[in-house]
């Protein structure tokens, strides 16, 4: 199949329209051969069989009728009738000799012309016979003429008639045999034309498909690389490709992505090197042709034009930032690197300028003027701050050295004094720890004390809740009395009563009852004298359930009380061990204190000597720090903003003077302690 | 009897009403009782406390203070109901009285009694025969038989024959 996708695409249709018309040729010629076939057979059954049954018919019947004129001429009588019928014979012979001469024409077969023969030679006994027979009956011999009628004559007349209805049948044969054969002809020659038409439909359908298909997707192809260039996407790869029309297309779309490539390749590389800085990158341009060449020959002559001055720069700018001063360009250039050019002169002045003035600096000059070139100098402006700020730090120094100087002095006294005060501090350290071991004892006694307390606190506890149960149950005895005593005075009353009435009885029994009187009188006085002592008694005994029930309320109440002084009274002592404790760490602590305040004698001795020391180190500084030159006024402006401070030293100090000696026997200025309560106070805990 | 009649002795129960003490005749007493269940008698006068049982008889008690003009009695332990007997119109009624308490039967000569004053108590001393010093105070000897008028007495028996 490479050869038919090589072909043009000219080529490809010529070759599917041929193979069709070559096919329709074929199917045509075919077609008017089995034609040819069919019309061969019905021309056969039309000029050859059915004109030998129609003449063999005729045949027939000439005979039959020579032979009804044979009996009639034998059963004629009369002379005219035998001449008649001789005549009608003779027509009848000669008729028949015309259609066997007619009939010898169309004879085709062997066959056919073997039963002719036979025909022929019976026929011609026959007519032998008929010749005597007729001979016979014109002589009025009737008989002998009947017997070779019934004889000779009709066994050959029948014979050759048997013949002939042989050779109809055979040619009525041959008929049928021709029609049979035409029609499995045409039957055939049907099938293969229509098995014919529909190879050639199919192979047209199918080639004209593949043709389409094949010359369709390469175009989809073109079409597509063509749209990806279109886009910028100079990634396509584009396989083997036919030698047809598209083929070709697709060729020099390939080689057309293949240039935009490397130019794309070499732009991109021209760009990244010019990114990166690296310009002296080149591309070749001789590998590309025509505009495109022109483009990367552009490209490279943009950044010939551009590294020259560049170069210039470059180098002026590393010199510069190495401290070489280079002389000013002279060189002339044009544009935007003239501008560069003026510029990097004007730098290498400003630095210049820049230069002289830290050389004066340098110098100690402190009064040099340092001006601003632009809004946006940095430089100048730190520099300058710099220089006012070196103009401050110096005369701050001068200052400070004055007041150090003054200081130190002042430090030496104070260290002195300071040692004196240390060894005072360390006497009162030692009395405070001997009153601490006094306290301490002291404290140790009031735990002990704290305990026994506590003991007997408890011992008072479980004391009063007895006492409270022994008067619970007193109370309980008092009411039982009380309800006793009721009871008795219930009796006294009854009694009472009784004795009332049995004294009514008495008074009403008149002078018998006197007696009775009496007793009952003094029944009643019994009665009335144990009701009052009843009633005494009850009264008593509720004043005693009283007085015992407010004696177990108050124990009752007391003993909480003692129970919380027993627990007080050991939080007490708890307390007094912490105290102890406390008292012992005081006691470590003053100790300690006493060790610190004699290294402090000692170390405020030593400060007193690195006083000394530091006096002179500022006498020193002052005369390296006068190497510097400032604006005399400044000092003095300087001096009288520091006067305004607190702590000011040495208000008397000359401007220019060196204030070494000053301060020196002035009254030591001790620090005020202020011992106010202020925020730290907080922190402590107080007992 | 002839002592009695010569001394003019007589014997008298004192009981306490109220603050003060008074005295009836011990022959007007049949007997004192303990104050038991009271029933009242709907219909009848405010002293009229209601009817006890006695032995099967009944018998109204009067409460003594309202009718002599105090306030109503209230019981305690020591009440009690004195019974008497009381002549009205030749007729004897049995009666029932309430004493915050009985105190004793006490002699007294006749003699002893003197009349009772005209005022200075709060009693109408028609009811009183007469006073009796005795300790340090004076008893009042109530005539029993005129504490209570015919119509009143009626009313208490009519009361009585209803119940």
């Amino acid at each position: 199949m490479r050869w038919f996708e090589n072909l043009k695409i000219s080529g490809k249709m010529l070759f599917v329209v041929a193979t069709v018309l070559a096919l329709m040729g074929f199917l045509g010629a075919f077609s008017v051969w089995q034609l040819a076939r069919v019309n061969d057979s019905t021309t056969d059954i039309a000029t050859n069989w059915l004109p030998s049954v129609k003449i063999l018919g005729r045949i027939n019947d000439d005979c039959g009728r020579l032979r009804r004129s044979e009996f009639q001429h034998i059963l004629s009588t009369s002379k005219q009738d035998m001449d008649n019928y001789a005549k009608r014979m003779d027509k009848e012979q000669e008729a028949l000799k015309t259609d066997r001469a007619a009939y010898e024409k169309l004879i085709s077969s062997p066959e056919e012309k073997r039963l002719y023969e036979d025909f022929s030679s019976r026929w011609n006994n026959f007519t032998e016979a008929h010749k005597k027979m007729i001979a016979l009956s014109g002589q009025n011999k009737n008989a002998e003429a009947l017997a070779i009628l019934r004889g000779d004559s009709a066994q050959q007349f029948n014979a050759a008639l048997e013949i002939l209805d042989k050779d109809i049948a055979l040619n009525d044969q041959g008929s049928a045999d021709a029609y049979q054969k035409s029609l499995a002809t045409y039957k055939s020659s049907r099938l293969m034309i229509m098995g014919l038409m529909a190879f050639a439909l199919c192979l047209g359908i199918g080639l004209a498909l593949a043709v389409a298909r094949m010359i369709g997707r390469a175009l989809n192809l073109g079409v597509e690389i063509a749209d990806r260039l279109a886009r910028g996407d100079v990634s396509v790869t584009i396989g083997e490709t036919g030698k047809d029309e598209v083929g070709q297309l697709l060729a020099a779309m390939k080689s057309m992505a293949a240039s935009i490539r490397a130019l794309t390749d070499d732009a991109t590389m021209l760009a990244r090197a010019a990114v990166d800085g690296q310009l002296a990158t080149r591309a070749d341009a001789s590998r590309h042709q025509g505009a495109y060449r022109e483009i990367v020959a552009g490209v490279n002559d943009t950044l010939d034009a551009v590294i020259g001055p560049l170069n210039v720069a470059a180098e002026y700018v590393d010199r510069i930032s190495k401290g070489d001063l280079p002389p000013a360009i002279t060189d002339s250039y044009r544009g935007d690197f003239n501008e560069i050019k003026t510029n990097v002169n004007v730098l290498v002045e400003a630095i210049g300028a820049i230069t002289e003035a830290a050389k004066q600096v340098a110098q100690g000059n402190l009064t040099v003027e340092l001006k601003e070139r632009s809004a946006n100098d940095e430089l100048m402006r730190a520099l300058s701050s710099m220089v006012r700020k070196l103009v401050e730090v110096v005369s701050d120094v001068k200052h400070a050295a004055n007041n150090v100087a003054s200081g130190s002095a002042q430090l030496s006294s104070g260290a002195q004094s300071m040692s004196q005060g240390a060894s005072e501090q360390a006497a009162a350290a030692e009395e405070a720890s001997s009153s601490m071991e006094q306290m301490s004892a002291n404290i140790r006694q009031n735990a002990d004390n704290a305990q026994q307390t506590e003991k007997i606190a408890v011992k008072s506890a479980e004391d009063a809740q007895a006492g409270g149960q022994a008067v619970a149950e007193t109370v309980q005895a008092m009411r039982t009395i009380a309800a006793k005593i009721s009871i008795i005075e219930e009796i006294a009353r009854q009694t009472n009563m009784l004795a009332l009435n049995a004294a009514i009885e008495a008074a009403r029994a008149g002078e018998h009852g006197k007696g009775f009187a009496v007793v009952a009188s003094e029944v009643r006085k019994l009665a009335e004298r144990s009701q009052l002592a009843a009633g005494e008694i009850s009264e008593l005994s509720v004043t005693s359930v009283e007085v015992a029930e407010k004696a177990g309320s108050m124990l009752s109440t007391i003993l909480p009380d003692i129970r919380k002084t027993a627990d007080l009274v050991q939080e007490i002592n708890a307390s007094s061990k912490e105290q102890d404790a406390g008292a012992q760490q005081i006691n470590k602590a003053i100790q300690q204190l006493d060790q610190v305040i004699q290294q402090n004698a000692s170390a405020s001795e030593q400060m007193a000597a690195t006083a000394e020391e530091l006096s002179s180190q500022s006498t020193q500084m002052q005369d390296s720090i006068a190497f510097f030159r400032i604006d005399e006024r400044f000092l003095a402006r300087r001096l009288r903003g520091a006067a305004t401070r607190p702590h000011a030293a040495a208000p008397g100090a000359g401007a220019a003077k060196p204030a070494a000696a000053n301060g020196y026997g002035k009254p030591v200025a001790g620090h005020e302690l202020a011992l106010q309560d202020d925020d730290q106070d907080h922190a402590f805990e107080r007992y | 009897m002839s002592t009695e009649e010569l001394t003019g002795s007589q014997q008298f129960l004192t009981f306490k009403l109220a603050e003060e003490v008074f005295a009836v005749e011990v022959a007007k007493v049949r007997e004192i009782l303990d104050v038991t269940t009271i029933t009242k008698v709907p219909q009848t006068p405010e002293f009229m406390r209601g009817v006890i049982n006695l032995r099967g008889g009944v018998v109204p008690v009067i409460d003594l203070r309202l009718k002599l003009g105090m306030s109503g009695t209230e019981r305690t332990v020591n009440t009690c109901i004195i019974v008497q007997e009381i002549v009205l119109e030749d007729e004897t009624v049995i009666l029932g009285t309430l004493a915050d308490s009985v105190q004793e039967v006490i002699d007294v000569e006749a003699v002893q009694i003197e009349p009772a004053p005209r005022i200075g108590t709060r009693l109408n001393t028609d009811f009183l025969k007469g006073m009796v010093k005795h300790n340090d105070g004076f008893i009042m000897i109530l005539d029993i038989d005129r504490v209570f008028s015919a119509e009143e007495l009626a009313a208490v028996q009519g009361e009585e024959a209803a119940a």
